[in-house]
């Protein structure tokens, strides 16, 4: 039936929604929905050139295929917008994109998210003391103290140099030690 | 998009939580500090034992490093809490006019600074939770009332309000697309 | 009187500085960022202030440079170098927040506000650049994919015939939470409402966009 395709590709849109990256580009529904509305559109023409004037039935037929044609559309641009959304945030959030998600991107998608990152960056360039692409939660304690669990050897920051023995305590600025606290040898009091 | 769509027209605890921050709170500094410019205010120079406002963000940062001693908001008192609560038993109809960011300043004073509360902190946490509950219960009464045009929610707190935010939103959004249909239905 | 004058200056300083014009484009900040964060719609670009507090910002990163270089052990200067690198991240999350929201309105409404000129001019240059190029570069990706393989009477973006607009704009009737800053009498649906100072409301933004340009209402 008409605006089946389009049907199943809003639902594939709102699947997409909830995942964390972005599904293979569903080519066949896409192309499926481009013949439809085309095959519509041969109707309403050959409707058009064989009406008699004022034939309400074939008023009515054209009414219900314009709306046809034009939901397929709008289902099409539903979709192509809820994939750009997700690609935009990937460029804006600095997370480098991962390699599954170019995969599933279309050739003009990686298209696209190429020249995207580069309007962003051109964007973020505009407030370089800012960084435009951190992050959206507001920040916590800048500074912590953190205990030393295992011996990690120097430690070169902003704050001068810190030499990590196991059982020493230091404050220190978060971000310098993010990686030490992932990788085990620090840990936050 | 540029940012997340959990982000958009709403506010997270998160978010919330960094406004109470912003709200000012008397310290007594146990160090000398020279006043400093910052990029939104002006320190002033701190003094051992002179009280001094300053934000909650740096009474915190302060207390953090046993810089200085916070003084209690007036209404964070067993006593004070306890009246508030007592008014919203007595009063099914309205909320106590508790501050802005009770929940928030409360939270991070108990967690921070509970040893420069006079009271006994445990108490101080218990009638919170309390206070929290009973409005809570309120609230769901109240929403009772809601219709499509609008609802009233005088002297809840801002954490209060963004919770109920979702929840209020969707009902009254739902109750204008039943009266569009039955309007357009009309016509 | 044991009050010395270092006492007495600090007290006129304190009673000066709350109302200190850094003090007050904080709150502006502040202000601005919650406010584009909860209306449906774009808002007014603050320039003069954002130029301000970006000028700030970086004297600010200047003077941890400076400082953080020399002091390694000294307590006291570490101690204020916290707080300034506490504050600058602070602030910095605020206009970066701000800025990116905005965006984001800018792409949800972009072909919206390039149809009105009253909605061109919330925008600053940068903002306006960034939006055409960003169009442009959706644009393409819709020519290639599908929209050039529609049937011609298809193929524009902002076709809004046939009962089916494909342009998004923003929802006026968006439910906002507001808190009166004066007392006013308003129509919401017909329905009178008498908004009462200091009390809080959640309503249509339609209903009290006008208050709110006035100041009259703060969006919360």
């Amino acid at each position: 039936m008409y605006g089946d395709l389009a049907h199943k590709l809003i639902l594939e849109a709102k699947r997409a929604q909830s995942l964390d990256f972005l599904p293979t580009y569903p080519e066949d529904y896409i192309q499926g929905i481009v013949r439809e509305t085309r095959e519509l559109n041969k109707e309403a023409d050959y409707l058009l050139m064989t009406e008699e004037d004022g034939n309400r039935v074939t008023q009515c037929q054209l009414f219900v295929i314009q709306l046809c044609m034009r939901r397929n559309k709008r289902c099409l641009m539903a979709h192509a917008k809820l994939r750009a959304d997700k690609m935009d945030l990937v460029a804006w959030d600095g997370s480098e994109a991962t390699k599954a998600m170019l995969d599933n991107l279309s050739h003009q998608e990686q298209e696209y998210f190429r020249k995207y990152n580069e309007l962003a960056s051109e964007y973020k360039g505009l407030f370089t003391d800012l960084d435009l692409g951190g992050p959206l939660e507001p920040p916590e304690d800048v500074f912590v103290d953190v205990r030393v669990l295992k011996d990690a050897g120097e430690v070169q920051t902003e704050y001068g140099v810190f030499n990590l023995t196991k059982g020493s305590q230091f404050f220190v600025r978060q971000a310098d030690v993010e990686r030490l606290i992932q990788q085990g040898y620090v840990k936050k009091l | 998009m540029s940012i997340p769509a959990k982000l958009t027209q709403t506010l997270t605890p998160g978010e919330v939580n960094f406004l109470a921050e912003n709200e000012m709170i008397t310290i007594l500094p146990r160090y000398s500090l020279d006043k400093l410019q910052l990029i939104g205010t002006r320190i002033p120079a701190l003094r051992p034992m002179k009280r001094e406002q300053v934000p909650i963000w740096l009474a915190i940062i302060l207390k953090n490093q046993d810089k200085c001693n916070i003084v209690m908001p007036q209404w964070l008192t067993v006593r004070q809490l306890k009246a508030f609560y007592d008014q919203e038993v007595k009063n099914s109809d309205r909320f106590a006019q508790l501050p802005w960011h009770w929940i928030e300043i409360s939270k991070a004073l108990l967690e921070k600074a509970s040893d420069d509360m006079p009271d006994k902190p445990h108490e101080i946490r218990t009638i919170i939770q309390d206070l929290r509950e009973i409005r809570q219960l309120k609230a769901r009464k109240g929403l009772k009332e809601l219709n499509e045009s609008y609802i009233q929610l005088d002297n809840l707190s801002l954490l209060e309000i963004n919770e109920l935010r979702p929840f209020i939103v969707k009902v009254m959004d739902q109750m204008r697309k039943l009266s569009d249909s039955v309007n357009s239905g009309e016509q | 009187m044991n009050m010395n004058i270092d006492d007495i200056l600090n007290e006129f300083e304190n009673s000066t500085s709350t109302k200190s014009s850094r003090d007050l484009d904080n709150q502006s900040l502040i202000r601005c960022w919650v406010n584009e964060r909860l209306t449906p719609d774009l808002l007014i670009y603050e320039a003069d202030l954002v130029d301000r507090m970006m000028e700030r910002v970086r004297a600010q990163i200047e003077f941890i440079e400076l400082n953080s270089i020399e002091l390694q052990n000294e307590k006291e200067i570490k101690l204020t170098l916290v707080i300034v690198e506490s504050e600058l991240n602070r602030i910095n999350f605020l206009l970066r927040s701000y800025l990116r929201t905005r965006l984001s309105k800018i792409d949800r409404f972009s072909i919206f506000i390039r149809s009105e000129a009253s909605e061109v001019k919330k925008l600053s240059n940068d903002e306006y650049v960034y939006m055409e190029n960003h169009l442009k570069l959706l644009l393409d990706l819709y020519n290639t994919t599908f929209l050039g393989k529609l049937p011609e009477t298809l193929q524009k973006i902002d076709d809004t015939s046939g009962g089916l607009s494909m342009i998004t704009r923003p929802d006026l009737k968006t439910v906002v939470f507001i808190r009166a800053l004066e007392n006013n009498d308003i129509t919401v649906d017909d329905e009178p409402v008498e908004l009462i100072k200091g009390g809080i409301y959640a309503l249509r933004y339609e209903a009290i966009k006008d208050l709110f340009e006035k100041k009259a209402v703060e969006i919360i």
